[in-house]
C-alpha cells in the first residue's frame, strides 16, 4: 500500500485528485493528507513521511521545486502535477520524472500509480531531481548551461559550447565545439525544445545545429549548411524556410 | 468601401460634339444634289468627314479622302489642310495614332505654309489632345503653348478659352494642380462675357475638378454649383447633366448620399430626354452606388440591372467596368436578407461577386484602365482570401502588386516628366539671365543644375525603390503568413464545433443525472483531447503515434456519448515505426467522425470503424472503413463533404510543398458502409 500526500494550492484540484485516488486507486493507495501551500506541504511531508508526493509545480509564490529542494535525499517518490507550464514540463521530461497534466485523466493516474507500485524499490530519484533542479536553476537565472545525463553520470555543458546534436533514433549524440562528443539516451526532440531559445535550429530530422557556428549556406532544394569546422549538413526541404527565417532573425 | 469611390471618374470635356444621324443624313442628301459647285461639294465632304469622325470613323475617313482628292485636283489648299486634319481625326478615332500624327503634321505644315491660321490651330489643337491622350505630355504642352499664342493674336476668345482649358487639363494630368488652376482661371477670364458661355462653364467645372483633386471637396462643390447655375434649369443639356453627375459623384464620396441621389436623378431625367444612353447608364450606376452606401440594396440592385440592360444596347467598356465593379462590391457588402430579396442565392454570394468583378476586370483591361485593373485585382484577391483559397489569392495578389508597380511607375514617370519640364523651363530662364553674364559661369551653373537634378532624381528614385521593395516584401510575407495561418485555421476547423458543444452538453447531462463520476471521466478525457489539438495546431506534421493516441481519445469520447455502441479497430502495420513516421495532424479525424455520425449512428447492426495503416513503397496507405448506413441515405447535405473538402485542400498543400507528393483521397461505397482511402507520402527520416 502506497501512502500518498497531495500538495496543490488549488483546493478543487487537490480534492478532485483525492477523490480520484479514492475511487480508482483505493486498492493501492491511501491518502495521508493534503496541503495547500509550500510551508504546509513541507510540514506534511515531514510529519507523515509518505511514499509518494503528488506535487503541483505552481504553489502560490513558491514552486514545487523549491519545496523539494528542502529534501537533499528524499525517501519518497514524486509525481508532478501541472496544468500548463511548458518549460517546467520540458525539464521534467528531460529528467525522466513523472508528471500528470491537470485535469488529471483517471486512466493516466491509474497508470502512473501502477508504475510506482511495480517499481518495488521505487527507484531513488535523487539523481533525476538534481538534474531537474540544476536545469531549472540555470533556466531561471538565465544561465546558458545545461546538465545532461549520460551513461556514466552527467555532463555539465555550456550551451554556447554545443556545436550540434545528432540523432540516432532514441539516442542523441552531443558534439561540442572542442571536438568532444557524448551519447545521451534522449531523443533529439527533447534537446530541440530545451535549446530552442539558445539559437539552435532543427535543420533536419537528425540534425540540431547551433546557428552561431554556421559558416556558409548553399542553396538547393533544402540546401546544405557548412559549419565552422567544415562539416556539411543537409537542410530538410520542409525546414528550409523556417531555418532561413531564424537565421535572418539573428542578424 | 474603397472600391466604390473610384467608379465614376470625371471626364474633362473639351468639346461636346455629338454626331447626330440627322446632321450626316442631311449633309449626304445635299451631296446628292446634281450640279453642285466643287467648292460646296468640298465643304460638304469635309463636314461629313468631321461629323462621321465621332460616330463612324471608317466612313469619315472615306469622305476625308474624297475631299483630299477633290481639293488636290482643284488646288484648293485651305480645304486640303482641313481635309488632312479630318483624315487624321478619323484615324485618331480608329485608334491608329501614328497615322493620325503623320496627317496632323501634314495639315499643320500645309496650313503654316499657306498661313491658314485657323486650320493650323485646329490641327494643332487635335494633335495636342492626341499627345495628351497618349501620355506624351511634354509634346502636348509645347504644341498647346503655340496654339495659345496664336489664339491670343486671333482675338478668338471662345477658342482661346477652350485651349487654355486644355492646357490646364494637361497640367491636371501631370498632377501640377497650381498650374492647372492658373490655366483654368485664365480660361474663365478669357471666355467671352456674352454669347456662348460654354467655355466659361467648362472652366468653372475644371476649377472644381482641380479642387476635388487637391482634396478640397467644399471648394470643388462651390465651383461646380456656380457652373450648374450658369447652365440654368432649362432644356436638355448634356453638358449640364454631365456636370450634375460629377457633382453627384463628389457628394457621394463625401457621404452625402441623399444629395447625390437627387442630382443623379436630375441628370438621369435630362439624359433620358436626350436619349444619351451612356449618361443614363452612368447615372443609374451612380444611383446604385449611392443606394448601396445607404444600404438600400433592393433599390441599388434595381438600378444596376437597369444600367446593365441599357449598356447591352450601347456597349461602353468604361461604363460597364464601373457598373460591374460597383455591383460586385454591393453584393459582397449587402446583408443576407437583402441579398435574398434581390433574388441572389446566399451561398452564391462570393461567386456572384467574383464573376461580376471578373467581368469588370476584363473591361478594365479592354479600356486600359490600369488603376481600376489594379483595384479589381485586389478586390478579387480579397474575395479568394475570404474563401480561404490562398493559392489563388496569392496569384491574384502577385498580379495586383505588379499592376500597382505599373501604376506607381506611371506616377513616377509623370513626376519625372514634370521635373524634366521644370528643368527645361528653368534652363530657358537661366539662359535668358545668363546672356548678360560670362560664358564660363553659365556653363558652371548649367552643369550644377544638371548635377543637382541628377542627384535629386537619383535620390528620389532610390527612396521610391526602397519603399516599394519594402512594401512588396512585407505583403509577400503577410501572404505567406496567411497561408500558414490558413493551415492553422483549417486545423482548428477540423474539430467540428458540434463536437465541442455536444461534449459540454453530455457533461451537463451526466451532472443532471447525478452521474458525476462519468461527468468527471468524460471531462478529463475531453481536456486531454483539447490539449492535444492545441499542441498540434502549431505543427505541420506530427508523429503517427501521437495522431493515433489523439484519435483514440476522440473515439473514446464518442463511444461514451453515442447511444448505439460501436467498435473501434486500429490495425497498423507492425513494421511501421509510429514514433518516427510523420503525418499532418488530425488528418483521419473527420473521416472517423463521418463514419460515426453519418454511418454508425443510423445503422441498426453492431457497428465498427476500422482504421488500417500500411506502408507501401514511399507512401502510407490508410483506410477508414465502417459498416454503417452508407452514403445513399439522405443526409445533412454538406457536412460530410465539408470534411472531405478541407482534407482535399490540406492534401493539396502537402503535395505542393513536397516534390514527391503522393497525397490522394478516394471515397468508396461498401456493402454496407463507406470507405475512405487516404494516401499520404511516407515521411520518416528526411531526404
Amino acid at each position: 500500500m502506497i501512502r500518498a500526500v497531495i500538495i496543490d494550492d488549488e483546493i478543487h484540484a487537490a480534492e478532485r485528485l483525492a477523490d480520484l485516488l479514492a475511487h480508482y486507486c483505493a486498492a493501492g493507495v491511501t491518502l495521508a493528507g493534503h496541503a495547500l501551500d509550500a510551508a504546509a506541504g513541507l510540514a506534511l511531508i515531514r510529519d507523515t513521511k509518505p511514499d509518494l508526493v503528488l506535487l503541483d509545480i505552481h504553489l502560490g509564490a513558491a514552486t514545487g521545486f523549491e519545496l523539494l529542494e528542502q529534501f537533499p535525499d528524499p525517501d519518497f517518490s514524486v509525481i508532478f502535477t501541472t496544468a500548463y507550464e511548458q518549460h517546467a514540463l520540458q525539464a521534467i521530461r528531460f529528467s525522466a520524472l513523472d508528471y500528470l497534466l491537470k485535469p488529471v485523466d483517471p486512466d493516466e493516474l491509474v497508470a502512473a500509480i501502477q508504475k510506482k507500485t511495480n517499481l518495488a524499490a521505487r527507484a531513488p530519484q535523487k539523481a533525476s531531481l538534481e538534474l531537474l533542479f540544476s536545469n531549472m536553476r540555470f533556466h531561471n537565472q538565465g544561465l546558458a548551461k545545461i546538465m545532461i545525463p549520460t551513461m556514466h553520470g552527467f555532463e555539465l555543458v555550456n550551451i554556447p559550447d554545443i556545436l550540434r546534436c545528432h540523432s540516432d533514433v532514441n539516442y542523441t549524440t552531443i558534439h561540442l565545439v572542442n571536438g568532444d562528443s557524448f551519447l545521451v539516451a534522449k531523443t533529439i526532440g527533447e534537446f530541440e525544445h530545451l535549446l530552442a531559445s539558445h539559437h539552435f535550429y532543427r535543420i533536419h530530422q537528425s540534425h540540431l545545429v547551433n546557428l552561431n557556428f554556421i559558416r556558409r549556406y548553399h542553396k538547393g532544394k533544402g540546401g546544405i549548411v557548412v559549419l565552422q569546422n567544415g562539416l556539411e549538413l543537409p537542410v530538410a526541404a520542409r525546414r528550409k524556410e523556417g531555418f532561413l527565417q531564424k537565421v535572418q532573425s539573428l542578424l | 468601401m474603397p472600391y466604390l469611390s473610384f467608379l465614376l471618374c470625371l471626364l474633362i470635356s473639351f468639346s461636346g460634339v455629338y454626331a447626330q444621324q440627322a446632321v450626316t443624313d442631311s449633309l449626304e442628301g445635299r451631296l446628292q444634289q446634281p450640279g453642285l459647285p466643287d467648292s460646296q461639294r468640298l465643304a460638304l465632304l469635309t463636314d461629313l468627314a468631321y461629323y462621321y469622325a465621332s460616330s463612324h470613323p471608317a466612313t469619315g475617313l472615306q469622305y476625308a479622302e474624297k475631299a483630299i482628292r477633290l481639293a488636290s485636283q482643284r488646288y484648293q489648299f485651305r480645304p486640303l489642310a482641313t481635309a488632312f486634319n479630318y483624315k487624321a481625326l478619323n484615324y485618331q478615332r480608329m485608334g491608329r495614332d501614328s497615322l493620325a500624327i503623320t496627317w496632323y503634321e501634314k495639315a499643320i505644315a500645309l496650313a503654316r505654309k499657306g498661313k491658314y491660321v485657323t486650320s493650323e490651330i485646329s490641327a494643332m489643337h487635335n494633335l495636342s489632345i492626341l499627345y495628351c491622350d497618349r501620355g506624351n505630355y511634354s509634346q502636348a504642352l509645347s504644341i498647346r503653348q503655340r496654339v495659345n499664342t496664336l489664339l491670343a493674336g486671333q482675338d478668338d476668345k471662345r477658342r482661346l478659352s477652350l485651349s487654355l482649358n486644355s492646357t490646364g487639363a494637361i497640367y491636371l494630368q501631370l498632377a501640377d494642380y497650381p498650374r492647372a488652376l492658373r490655366y483654368f482661371q485664365q480660361a474663365r477670364q478669357a471666355a467671352p462675357a456674352a454669347g456662348n458661355t460654354a467655355a466659361a462653364l467648362t472652366a468653372l467645372e475644371n476649377i472644381g475638378l482641380v479642387y476635388k483633386k487637391m482634396g478640397q471637396p467644399d471648394k470643388a462643390l462651390q465651383y461646380y454649383g456656380e457652373a450648374l447655375e450658369g447652365y440654368g434649369p432649362e432644356g436638355s443639356n448634356i453638358a449640364r447633366s454631365n456636370l450634375q453627375a460629377n457633382m453627384a459623384t463628389l457628394y457621394d464620396e463625401q457621404g452625402r448620399h441623399k444629395e447625390a441621389l437627387s442630382l443623379f436623378r436630375q441628370a438621369l431625367a435630362t439624359d433620358r430626354q436626350a436619349g444619351y444612353s451612356r449618361g443614363i447608364a452612368r447615372n443609374l450606376t451612380g444611383m446604385g452606388t449611392a443606394y448601396s452606401a445607404m444600404q438600400q440594396y433592393g433599390a441599388a440592385f434595381n438600378c444596376f440591372r437597369m444600367a446593365d440592360s441599357i449598356l447591352l444596347q450601347a456597349p461602353d467598356a468604361n461604363a460597364r467596368c464601373a457598373l460591374y465593379a460597383t455591383w460586385a462590391a454591393a453584393i459582397m457588402h449587402c446583408p443576407d436578407t437583402a441579398l435574398a430579396a434581390a433574388g441572389y442565392n446566399r451561398n452564391g454570394r462570393t461567386e456572384a461577386a467574383y464573376a461580376l468583378a471578373g467581368k469588370a476586370l476584363a473591361y478594365a483591361r479592354d479600356s486600359r484602365l490600369k488603376e481600376r485593373e489594379m483595384q479589381l485585382t485586389g478586390f478579387l484577391a480579397d474575395i479568394r482570401q475570404g474563401q480561404h483559397q490562398y493559392r489563388q489569392a496569392l496569384e491574384l495578389h502577385r498580379q495586383y502588386v505588379q499592376l500597382r508597380d505599373t501604376v506607381l511607375g506611371e506616377d513616377s514617370k509623370i513626376a519625372f516628366l514634370k521635373q524634366e519640364m521644370q528643368f527645361e523651363a528653368d534652363k530657358k530662364e537661366l539662359q535668358h539671365q545668363l546672356a548678360l553674364q560670362q560664358q564660363k559661369s553659365r556653363q558652371h551653373i548649367t552643369l550644377a543644375a544638371a548635377a543637382l537634378l541628377l542627384l535629386a532624381g537619383g535620390g528620389a528614385f532610390f527612396i521610391y525603390k526602397k519603399r516599394r521593395d519594402y512594401r512588396q516584401a512585407r505583403s509577400e510575407l503577410l501572404l505567406k503568413a496567411a497561408i500558414s495561418e490558413s493551415e492553422m485555421k483549417v486545423l482548428r476547423l477540423q474539430m467540428n464545433p458540434h463536437f465541442i458543444f455536444n461534449s459540454l452538453n453530455a457533461i451537463s447531462r451526466y451532472l443532471l443525472n447525478h452521474d458525476t463520476r462519468q461527468a468527471d471521466y468524460y471531462l478529463s478525457k475531453f481536456a486531454r483531447l483539447m490539449r492535444s489539438i492545441l499542441e498540434f495546431s502549431g505543427e505541420k506534421l506530427i508523429p503517427l503515434k501521437d495522431e493515433l493516441e489523439t484519435l483514440s481519445l476522440y473515439v473514446q469520447l464518442e463511444q461514451m456519448r453515442m447511444v448505439r455502441k460501436f467498435d473501434y479497430i486500429v490495425a497498423v502495420d507492425p513494421q511501421l515505426a509510429t514514433g518516427h513516421t510523420f503525418i499532418p495532424p488530425l488528418i483521419f479525424q473527420p473521416f472517423v467522425e463521418n463514419s460515426i455520425w453519418h454511418g454508425l449512428s443510423r445503422s441498426a447492426t453492431a457497428g465498427y470503424v476500422r482504421l488500417q495503416i500500411t506502408a507501401k513503397g514511399d507512401v502510407l496507405c490508410c483506410s477508414i472503413e465502417d459498416n454503417g448506413a452508407g452514403r445513399q441515405v439522405k443526409e445533412n447535405p454538406g457536412r460530410r463533404s465539408y470534411g472531405l473538402q478541407i482534407t482535399r485542400e490540406r492534401l493539396r498543400l502537402l503535395n505542393s510543398e513536397r516534390e514527391n507528393g503522393h497525397a490522394a483521397l478516394l471515397v468508396y461505397d461498401l456493402e454496407p458502409g463507406v470507405g475512405v482511402q487516404l494516401t499520404l507520402p511516407l515521411i520518416t527520416e528526411e531526404s
